[in-house]
């Protein structure tokens, strides 16, 4: 599968939790909490956090804070609500993806006029590319 | 305890990365783990998995339990995950070495 069909499968959010490939759901869950995560409350974070940035089981997670399983469970359930609620009303992760996108393949056009350029605007290309690139490395595009 | 095989997240914001790393199942908190066997980078074009797979079979044989994002990767690139399986396999290599 290629990069941007994966990609393109995480910017679709779903409503639907759980649905597609279990990686993505991980994947793009990252992505929302990196965007909306300030929004969960300091708890919800924690757990949040150990179950899809540590990878920790509900039993786990369960055992570590002292509360049911259960409990964990709902806690998760509550955040991955929010966290789609934001994507919905703001999405940013959807842009994000797509300028990323778009990014890597303005990159590759400029590549493939460096060979027939004039060697008056080699300066300017550089900068071009130069700031381009700068765009793609800043991860905030 | 429980011996782990996990993911953990490392990267800058927006650009998540995994280890997959093993880890006591009690050393969750701190982050500690015991071995880096891998990683997992989904932002790449493709998909970018590595793992040392004789590590990784090692540690399974060891009784090392992978999570089920774990396993899943496993899966992909043809590492038995599965308890089970394990097991048969360095039955049938036993009995393999008897006959």
């Amino acid at each position: 599968m290629t990069n941007n069909e994966t990609l393109c499968k995480i910017a679709g959010v779903k409503d639907k939790h759980f649905t597609g490939d279990k990686m993505d759901n991980v994947t793009k869950l990252n992505l929302l909490y990196d965007y909306y995560g300030d929004f969960l409350t300091k708890k919800q974070k924690e757990i949040f956090e150990s179950y899809y940035l540590n990878d920790l089981s509900l039993g786990e997670i369960a055992q570590n804070c002292g509360i049911t399983r259960q409990g964990v469970y709902d806690v998760l359930r509550r955040s991955q609500d929010i966290l789609y609620n934001f994507e919905k009303k703001l999405g940013m992760v959807k842009r994000y993806i797509y300028r990323k996108k778009e990014i890597e393949e303005i990159l590759v056009i400029l590549e493939e006029l460096k060979s027939g350029l004039d060697p008056d605007f080699k300066e300017k290309y550089k900068d071009v590319s130069s700031r381009v690139s700068a765009l793609l490395k800043e991860g905030g595009v | 305890m429980a011996v782990k095989i996990r993911l953990k997240r490392m990267g800058a914001k927006k650009r998540p990365f995994y280890r997959v790393v093993v880890a006591d199942s009690r050393m969750p908190r701190d982050g500690r783990f015991i071995e880096e066997i891998g990683y997992y980078n989904p932002l790449t074009d493709p998909i970018e998995v590595k793992i040392n797979e004789e590590k990784a079979a090692d540690w399974l044989k060891k009784g090392a339990i992978p999570t089920d994002t774990v396993k899943y990767l496993f899966k992909n690139i043809g590492i038995l995950a599965d308890k089970k399986t394990v097991n048969q396999q360095s039955e049938s290599q036993q009995s393999e070495n008897e006959a």
